[in-house]
Parts: structure tokens; sequence; C-alpha cells
């Protein structure tokens, strides 16, 4: 998976990475001998989206991401306090070598990709404000996922691939979008409820084979193509699907299943 | 007759006890060499840092100590007001101290001891910077 989240990004030069006239505060990214990212100064920082055209782009990549001699080298990362960005996207993509995240300034509102692919075994503290996270977590070691903020809409691939993470968080009200938020975490025992305006949850527990227990749904969402398959496979599991009265499709959700997902529809709920 | 000379004979190693000590005792207390002001790190490297301090007056010379696991250890005795230490750890913590001291006769007398707490070395070296700066809009 590493390798394919790599595709797609070749040598290019370095000052097609960013540019300087956007750098209208003195924030500075500086990487030492000893591994340590160091982002100093003050303010807010430039946006890197990442994609172009829904594209993977270096061009759009933090310029330490894009380079893979210095994302590999990140052993350590500090964000010093009167550095204030709205946007941490792609921030750590893939900094294979990094062990614990730094802590997340207050101002920060977008998270999606920054930690994915890192070392990480523990997630910082996610700020009241972000709205998105997708990817956030991807293919980490975190075993327990941070406490969610209720700003939080756009949680797409948040939590996929972090095979050790044991239990699914509260998902906030107001999240809209949950695309293959859990895919494969394997280890995951528990779930909670699914909100009522989520409209888009494809693939959400797709390969959560642990799954057992009960989950909630309260939403009727138009996204859900493979929201179970290959979930609660396990032997012992046992996964009661509730729903509330808002949701209008509970069965058509449950038949992504696969044939040997112990998987089965529970009663109505309310809130 | 005796007793009269052995009180006489005491009396005169008292008399003799109290001039030989007297003026020793009032040397040692008046030139105690007064306390280091202004010790501080410059040129503060991964693996070195200069200190320096001010001069202080009728001092011979300086006693320069490192706080090891708790316990000041001494590193130099200097004649000048800098010193450069060198051997550091990179992006560690150090605590140094300085003593002035006089020397009278085959005696030291040291001033109240001036300390530099927590003096952190650098981190290492910079591989690369970025300039980010921006108002949170896209980079390009």
């Amino acid at each position: 998976m590493e390798e394919s989240l790599r595709a797609g990004i070749s040598a290019v030069t370095e000052k097609k990475l960013y540019s300087p006239k956007t750098a209208t505060s003195s924030v500075k990214v500086s990487l030492y001998d000893d591994g340590k990212l160091l982002i100093s100064g003050s303010g807010n920082t430039a946006v890197f989206a990442g994609m172009k055209n829904f594209q993977l782009s270096d061009d759009y990549l933090p310029p330490w991401v894009a380079n893979e001699k210095y994302d590999d080298f990140i052993k350590s990362a500090e964000i010093e306090t009167t550095v204030t960005p709205s946007n941490m996207d792609f921030w750590f993509w893939i900094a294979k070598n990094l062990t614990a995240a730094p802590a997340v300034p207050s101002s920060v509102t977008s998270l999606n990709n920054t930690f994915a692919g890192t070392a990480i075994t523990v997630a910082p503290a996610i700020p009241s404000g972000v709205t998105q996270m997708s990817n956030a977590f991807e293919l980490t070691s975190i075993t327990v996922a941070p406490t969610l903020p209720d700003s939080l809409t756009i949680m797409n691939g948040t939590f996929s691939q972090c095979k050790k993470l044991k239990e699914m968080p509260k998902i906030p009200e107001g999240v809209t979008q949950m695309d293959g938020c859990f895919m494969y975490c394997t280890s995951m025992t528990t779930a909670t409820a699914i909100p009522k305006d989520v409209v888009s949850m494809d693939e959400l527990f797709n390969h959560c084979s642990s799954l057992t227990g009960t989950v909630t749904f309260y939403n009727t969402a138009e996204d859900y193509d493979e929201c179970f398959y290959a979930a609660s496979t396990k032997k012992g599991t046992m996964l009661t699907v509730n729903y509330g009265s808002s949701c209008s499709n509970i069965n058509k959700v449950i038949k992504t299943k696969s044939s040997n997902s112990n998987i089965v529809k529970g009663k109505l709920v309310s809130k | 007759m005796i007793f009269t000379e052995k009180k006489l004979l005491a009396g005169a190693l008292i008399v003799a006890m109290v001039i030989f000590f007297m003026p020793l005792q009032q040397v040692s207390a008046a030139s105690k060499p007064g306390k280091v002001a202004n010790f501080k790190a410059t040129n503060v490297t991964q693996t070195s840092v200069t200190l320096k301090w001010d001069k202080v007056n009728k001092a011979k010379g300086y006693v320069l100590y490192e706080k090891q696991n708790g316990k000041y250890k001494k590193l130099a005795k200097v004649s000048g007001t800098a010193y450069v230490v060198m051997n550091l750890d990179k992006s560690t913590s150090y605590t140094f101290k300085v003593n002035a001291y006089k020397k009278t006769g085959k005696r030291y007398m040291y001033g109240k001891g001036t300390t530099l707490n927590e003096m952190t070395s650098e981190v290492g070296g910079i591989i690369k910077s970025w300039n980010i700066g921006g108002n949170g809009k896209k980079a390009l």
C-alpha cells in the first residue's frame, strides 16, 4: 500500500515545489541532521493541497514530503507555539521514520493525510476547530483513536488500515462523509453509531474482521458500496446492526456483507 | 613559684595565639573574592560552548564546574574570563557554575558560585530549510 501511495511521485526540481511569493509570514521549516523537522517562526502557512485535478502532484506537496530523500529522513517533528497554521494537509505524509506526532496547533482546521504512513503509535489531540481529517491516520499503528471534535464533517479513510486500532471512536453528529473510514481495521472489535447526516460510507467497515457487538445507523446513506464486505468474519464475532427511524435502507447496507460475515439485522432504535 | 611561672606561660601563649590568629581571620573575611557576574554562554554549537563572565576584582582566577548527575564536577581552573567547553553532546542541556578564587600564601579563598542553568547545545546542523509562510491559501 505504501508503494502505491508513493506511486505517481517522481523526482522533480525543488524550485517547482513551492512558491516563495506566497511567503507572507515568517514560518520556516528546517530539517536537521538528526532527523528533526522544526517548524518555526510565527503566523499562518501556505497550504499544500497535495493534488491537482484529483491526481497526486509533487508540485502541490510540502517540499520536504515531495522529495523522498527528506521525507524518509524525518524522525521527529516540533511545531513552535508561535506557528499558527490553518491547514496541515500532507505535512508528514509517509514520513515512515516519524515515530511521534507533534502537538497540533489549535489554529488548525484541516488534517487531511497529515500523519498517513508514519510510524506513530499515539495519535495527537485533535483541536476543536478541525473540520476535515481524511486519511489523517491511514496506515499508522495507533491503538487508540483520538477524541474527535464536534466540528468534524469529513473523515474519508481517516483510520483506514490502522490495523492495531482496538475501538471505534464516537463519531460527531456533523460528519457527512465516511468512505473507507475504518477499512481494514482488522483489530477493531467495537463499533459505535453512524450519525444521521452521513451520506457517503462506501467501504466503511470493509475487512473489519473482528467487529462484534452492536452498531447503529441513524442515516440513509446514498453511497454504501462494500460497506460491510469481509467484516465480522473472524471466529466468535457477531455484529448486530440496529437502525434509527431516519435510516430507510438498512437492508441494502447489510447486504454488502460477505457470505462468511457474522452480521445480522437488529432492531429499530430511537435516539 | 612554679604555679606563677605556669600562669605566666599560659598567659603568654594565649596572647601569642590571639596575635597570630586575629589578623588571619580579618584577612580571610575581608579578601574573599566577590561573586562572578554576567556568566553567560556564547557561540553555542552542537559540540561546544564558550562560557564568559565579568572579571572579579582582585581574583586570581576562576574555577569552572559542570553539573553531572546532580553533583558539580570540576572542569577547569582558569585565569581569564572565558572558557571553551568541548565535547558536548548535541541537543543536550548542561548546567555550569563558576567561582572566583584568591590565593593568600597557601590558602585558597573562593567567592560564591554563579550558576548558568540548562544551557542547551545546538540541535544539529540544518540539512535543508524552506520558507512556507503564507496566508492559508494554496502554495502554488
